[in-house]
C-alpha cells in the first residue's frame, strides 16, 4: 500500500507540489522538504563549512518558503526558486560571520592573532600518502572568494546547469562559465599534490 | 606560450566535453606540446571526479521536528493579537511618545501661525455694544469702548483692523479721556458712552 503513494510522490513535480501546497495542501510541503533537505544542506554546508550554521540556513529556508509561498510563479523552476532563498541566506550568513571575525580579531592582543591566523594547522603536505581528504577540499573551497566558491558548488557538486546557476544567482551566463573555469583552475592548482596522488 | 591564455579559457569546457570539434583538435594539438596547459586540463578533470566522490551531507534527524516546531511559532507570532505586549515593549513606548510630541509641536505652531480668520468681526463688537444699551438688559453693564480695549490688549496682532476701529472719525466717545487715550498703556474711563450705534 505505501509502495504506490511513494510512487506517486516520486512522479509528481516540484511545481505540482508548491501550487499544492499554495491551496493549503501541507502534505505538498512535506514533500518538497524531504525532497531538498539534502540537496540545499549540501550546498550550504559546502559554501559555509559549517554543519550547524548549514542546517539553521536550510531551516530558515523552508520556513521562507512556508511563509512566502504564494510568492512562487510557474514562470520559474522551483528548485531556482528555492535555491535563490538559500543562497541568499547563504551568503547574509557568510557576511555576519566575517563581521563577528573581524569583530573578535580585534578584540585579540598581538600574541593571540599570531595564534589565530596561522593557517596551516592542516597541512596538506601530512596528507600526501593518504587518500584525497574531503577536508582539505573542504578547506580548499572555503579559501575561495564567495563569487567564486558560489558557482563551483552549484556546477561541479550540485550539477546544475549553466544556465540555472545562471538564474540562481542572476549574473549572464558567459560570466558564470568563466566563473566557473577560473576557479577550477585555481582549485586544481591548489590540490595538484593530492589530485596526481587520486589519480 | 602565447596561446595558453586562450586555451586556459576553453579548458572546463575541454574538461566537460562540450568544446566543438574544431577547437577540440586545435586544443588537443595545443596540450600535446605545452606541458603546463596539459596538467592544467588533466588537473580539472581529476578535480571534477573527486568533487563527484564527495559524501553527501545528511540532515540531522530531527531536522522535520525542528523545522514544524519553527514553523508553529512563526504562525503564533504572526497572528499575535494588537494589545500583545511586544506592542508594549518600552522601545515601542518611547518611540511613540517621540511621536506624539512631534505631533503636538505640529499642531500648536500651525495654530499659533493662523491668521485672525475666526476671530469675531467688527459687527459683531457692535451687536455687544447695542445690547448692552438695550433697555432692560440682563447683561452687565460694559462699555463699548471697555470692549474695544479688552481686545486691543489680548490680539492685538491678531487683529490688524482694530487699529483702524480705534482711529474711525465716527467712533463716539463721550468723554475726553477717551479721545487722548494712546497706545494700551492709557485705560479708558467706565463711564457710559451715548445710546449713538457705532458704524464703519
Amino acid at each position: 500500500m505505501a509502495e504506490p503513494l511513494q510512487t506517486f510522490d516520486n512522479k509528481i513535480s516540484d511545481e505540482d507540489l508548491i501550487e499544492k501546497f499554495q491551496r493549503g495542501d501541507l502534505y505538498a510541503y512535506e514533500l518538497i522538504v524531504k525532497r531538498y533537505k539534502d540537496q540545499l544542506l549540501n550546498f550550504v554546508y559546502r559554501f559555509l563549512g559549517n554543519h550547524e550554521e548549514a542546517e539553521d540556513v536550510v531551516q530558515e529556508t523552508f520556513l521562507r518558503v512556508y511563509r512566502k509561498r504564494h510568492a512562487y510563479q510557474r514562470v520559474a523552476k522551483f528548485s531556482t526558486w528555492i535555491y535563490t532563498i538559500a543562497g541568499n541566506l547563504a551568503r547574509t550568513e557568510l557576511r555576519r560571520r566575517n563581521r563577528r571575525r573581524i569583530f573578535s580579531l580585534s578584540n585579540l592582543g598581538v600574541e593571540d592573532k599570531e595564534y589565530e591566523i596561522s593557517d596551516d594547522i592542516l597541512s596538506p603536505e601530512r596528507h600526501t600518502n593518504t587518500v584525497l581528504s574531503e577536508e582539505i577540499i573542504q578547506r580548499e573551497i572555503n579559501k575561495l572568494s564567495p563569487k567564486f566558491r558560489e558557482v563551483i558548488i552549484l556546477r561541479d557538486i550540485q550539477e546544475l546547469s549553466y544556465e540555472e546557476i545562471s538564474k540562481i544567482i542572476r549574473v549572464p551566463i558567459g560570466t558564470v562559465k568563466s566563473r566557473v573555469n577560473r576557479a577550477r583552475l585555481r582549485l586544481q592548482g591548489r590540490l595538484k599534490h593530492l589530485l596526481d596522488k587520486n589519480k | 606560450m602565447k596561446n595558453c591564455e586562450r586555451f586556459t579559457e576553453l579548458l572546463s569546457d575541454y574538461a566537460e566535453n562540450t568544446l566543438a570539434s574544431a577547437e577540440k583538435r586545435e586544443l588537443d594539438v595545443h596540450l600535446e606540446q605545452c606541458s603546463e596547459c596539459r596538467s592544467a586540463a588533466d588537473g580539472v578533470v581529476s578535480l571534477r571526479r573527486n568533487f563527484r566522490r564527495l559524501s553527501t551531507i545528511q540532515a540531522s534527524p530531527d531536522f522535520e521536528t525542528i523545522l514544524r516546531t519553527r514553523i508553529k511559532l512563526d504562525r503564533r507570532a504572526q497572528i499575535a493579537p494588537i494589545w500583545n505586549l511586544r506592542y508594549l515593549a518600552p522601545q515601542r513606548l518611547a518611540a511613540y511618545s517621540a511621536a506624539a510630541v512631534v505631533v503636538m509641536s505640529c499642531v500648536f505652531y500651525f495654530w499659533q501661525r493662523q491668521p485672525a480668520r475666526a476671530l469675531p468681526s467688527a459687527s459683531s463688537t457692535i451687536a455687544v455694544s447695542q445690547m448692552q444699551l438695550a433697555p432692560n438688559s440682563i447683561l452687565p453693564s460694559v462699555s463699548p469702548a471697555k470692549i474695544l480695549y479688552t481686545l486691543d490688549q489680548v490680539t492685538p496682532q491678531l487683529w490688524p483692523n482694530f487699529g483702524a476701529l480705534r482711529k474711525s472719525p465716527e467712533r463716539v466717545s463721550s468723554t475726553p479721556n477717551d479721545s487722548s487715550r494712546t497706545g494700551s498703556a492709557s485705560r479708558p474711563a467706565a463711564t457710559p458712552v451715548s445710546h449713538q450705534p457705532i458704524t464703519f
